[in-house]
């Protein structure tokens, strides 16, 4: 088995203990930082995703491979060109006011992390004007996710996109909602650019979305 | 509403009963049911989601099957909707016996009434079942039991969706459903043990806090939003006749903790007596959440959890309810499954004490792992691999063929269930983990794990601990309390002293929010796995 192939091992099934040995033994036998990367690492984490849409994989295994994966970027970093693992630019991702809801949130957060993209993580319960500030703050934020778990949040993303549009940055930024309750029919009441079912398509369709 | 003229009506007759409505051109036939105040049950609210509302419609001579809730009607129908069957609903537990003892104020009123033989009625108003006990205020007997679905499962099945519908329309329509059924179950209670209903002397509720707000009118936004708090814990003793459920005596609620921990658990500490226990013990009420208690008498902490409604066979492939026909045991052999189906006969579907006892199997035989995924073809055991078929979130553990099985569909358990019963199972084994962690106790130390509710009577000890709902630690130590909600309800209506106790009990619980707890968040990921 190469050393790749290590890697892509090591990252599916969520070994974290071996993943930055591995990484550093991959650089010393001359393997491509940039391959280690998108072979070893993102291409495996997308196979996770699938697996998870399958219900093959849940939560924890996804989790545990984000995790170790994170840490093998960590590991990989200094070996890559500045802001190589951030490659698809920065999303702002948020639970929406009135919903204390944190696990899909940052199950989403992650697979965007492990897709290319910089996450600035707002929390939970975030209130509208938060995101248009984040958004003032930074023009470089690509993308804006939001979550709801409850039928009674849902208006909440509504009440965000006005406030977005509001601000006039509407136009700046593509806006993804999701959660339990959220449909496509709702999304495209409310004006968002994408909805998606679980936390492997939103990070795949963020991706389009940028690209 | 200028073109009101202009609307069409038609007329619905709903069979068996005959009860005609006219309603307009397009209304759906839930909506339809809800005015006419027939009963159809609609986990998913009416978004066409749960496919649980089937009636057979009639137009013209001829009949089909349809979605109560997407069905749009036309001309006039008759609807047949689906017969209600015999339901498992825990009604009584382990009594505690006490003297009698009504307040002053109660039986200073029934003295200047001259009622000769006072009665109490105590009611346990759950989000799915509504229990309710006629007593004799004089020895404390319990007269007769009356149960019934709660009505407001038309408006959805848990309490996020009703009290959206609150929020939305008004819950007025909510409160006044309830208190009808509480109404009517009051008469058949008294005309059950031959008794006269205007001689019950007080009326005693306990349920959880959605469930007493939307009966008293209060309001819920801030129950089901940050900061999920309640309007109020404590609901004033008014008249019956004023709450409207009967002309004579007083109404009164337990109080609540908190915005989701209600007074059902309150009776359930009162009945467990709580104030009393001098060993740490775990108190576990499991329906759609799971109340979690645990501690002795000096400090005790309650939490909730969002289980899910997967125990009471919701959001299943093949779930429902503990009805004649669901499957509520089951055990894998190398010469097959064994099947318990409540009633006998051909099983219809699985109810919760069933699906544990199948993923518990599924475990123990290999046909899942311990992330949950299903085998492949080659990890089976020789002897299920004939039962195991479909792929992704379609493979399934067959359990009986079309042929086998009342609705002549096949039963399985699905990967999807599977998951579905990780995250229920997560939810409370998180929940527990964290109180005890507060605590500072671990399961060794606990005297005793008691079990109440519907699924907690039924569940089996081996199961639980299969799965890992309980640790193994626990076993050996697991009591069944029975519907402990209904005796603390009933203790508190009998004996005033024991309803000051009970608020007592509430005062001293302390409550720990699980939303925002880190510590639950990580266990509740760790405990998906079995």
């Amino acid at each position: 088995m190469s050393k790749i192939e290590e890697i892509r091992e090591a990252v599916g099934k969520g070994k974290s203990k071996i993943i930055s040995e591995l990484v550093e033994e991959a650089v010393a036998e001359g393997a491509s930082p940039m391959e280690i990367l998108n072979d070893g690492m993102i291409d495996e984490m997308a196979e996770i995703g699938e697996k998870f849409k399958r219900n093959e994989a849940f939560v924890p295994e996804m989790l545990v491979a984000a995790k170790t994966m994170k840490k093998g970027v960590e590991t990989l970093k200094k070996y890559l060109p500045d802001g190589a693992d951030k490659a698809l630019g920065k999303v702002v991702i948020g639970t929406v006011a009135g919903d204390m809801h944190d696990i899909g949130k940052n199950l989403v957060a992650m697979m965007f992390e492990s897709t290319g993209f910089e996450v600035i993580d707002l929390g939970v319960d975030v209130p509208a004007e938060k995101f248009v500030e984040a958004l003032k703050a930074d023009p470089e934020i690509k993308i804006v996710a939001l979550s709801a778990l409850l039928t009674t949040t849902m208006q909440a993303m509504r009440d965000t996109i006005t406030a977005i549009e509001e601000a006039g940055l509407r136009e700046n930024v593509k806006i993804m909602v999701g959660g339990a309750p959220i449909t496509q029919e709702f999304a495209d009441e409310i004006g968002a650019d994408a909805y998606t079912a679980d936390a492997a398509s939103a990070a795949e369709v963020g991706k389009a979305l940028v690209s | 509403m200028e073109n009101i003229k202009n609307i069409k009506k038609h007329t619905i007759r709903f069979l068996p009963s005959g009860l005609p409505i006219d309603v307009a051109d397009g209304t759906t036939i839930m909506d339809a049911a809800r005015k006419a105040g027939v009963f159809i049950n609609a986990p998913c609210g009416g978004d066409g989601k749960c496919l649980k509302c089937t009636v057979e419609v009639t137009s013209d001579g001829v009949t089909t099957t349809q979605l109560a809730c997407r069905y749009k009607v036309t001309s006039d129908i008759d609807v047949t909707a689906p017969e209600k069957t015999a339901s498992k609903i825990a009604e009584s537990g382990t009594s505690r016996k006490i003297d009698p003892l009504l307040s002053e104020m109660i039986s200073k009123n029934i003295e200047i009434r001259g009622i000769e033989q006072p009665l109490v009625m105590a009611f346990d108003i759950g989000t799915t079942t509504v229990v309710g006990y006629l007593i004799s205020a004089e020895s404390g007997e319990t007269i007769s039991t009356v149960s019934r679905m709660n009505p407001q499962a038309q408006y959805g099945a848990d309490v996020i969706k009703r009290a959206e519908y609150a929020m939305q329309s008004g819950g007025e329509a909510l409160s006044r459903i309830i208190k009808d059924a509480v109404s009517d179950m009051i008469g058949e209670a008294a005309s059950l043990a031959g008794a006269d209903r205007q001689n019950i002397a007080l009326v005693m509720l306990a349920g959880n806090t959605c469930m007493n707000h939307l009966f008293m009118g209060f309001p819920v936004r801030r129950l089901v939003t940050a900061p999920y708090k309640p309007a109020q814990n404590y609901s004033p003793v008014i008249t019956a006749a004023e709450c409207g459920i009967n002309d004579s005596g007083y109404t009164a609620w337990l109080p609540n903790i908190d915005g989701f921990v209600g007074s059902d658990t309150v009776a359930v500490l009162l009945d467990v007596e709580m104030d009393k226990l001098e060993k740490p013990s775990l108190i576990l009420d499991i329906g759609t959440n799971g109340e979690v208690a645990a501690g002795d008498r000096n400090r005790y902490i309650v939490c909730s959890t969002a289980a899910g409604p997967a125990f009471e066979g919701v959001g299943i492939s093949c779930g429902m309810r503990a009805f004649t026909g669901a499957i509520d045991r089951a055990e894998i052999t190398p010469d097959g499954v064994e099947l318990g189906v409540i009633g006998g006969g051909k099983p219809h579907g699985i109810c919760g004490s069933g699906l544990l006892d199948i993923v518990a199997a599924m475990l123990k035989h290999g046909v899942i792992d311990e992330s949950g995924r299903f085998s492949d073809e080659d990890e089976l055991p020789e002897y299920l691999r004939a039962m195991v078929t479909g792929d992704g979130a379609e493979r399934r553990l067959v359990l009986a063929r079309g042929s086998d099985s009342a609705s002549g569909k096949e039963i399985a358990v699905t990967q999807k269930d599977v998951r579905e019963v990780q995250l229920a199972k997560a939810a409370i084994a998180a929940g527990v983990k964290t109180v005890l962690r507060q605590l500072r106790i671990s399961f060794s130390q606990l005297d005793g794990v008691m079990l109440s509710g519907a699924f907690g009577n039924y569940a089996s000890e081996e199961s639980l601990c299969t799965v890992g709902l309980l640790p193994r630690e626990c076993a050996g130590k697991i009591v069944h309390i029975g519907n402990a909600a209904g005796e603390g309800a009933k203790l508190a209506a009998i004996n005033y002293n024991e309803y000051k106790r009970a608020v007592k009990i509430a005062e001293n619980a302390e409550y720990l929010e699980l939303a925002t707890n880190k510590t639950f968040q990580e266990l509740y990921i760790e405990e998906m796995a079995f």
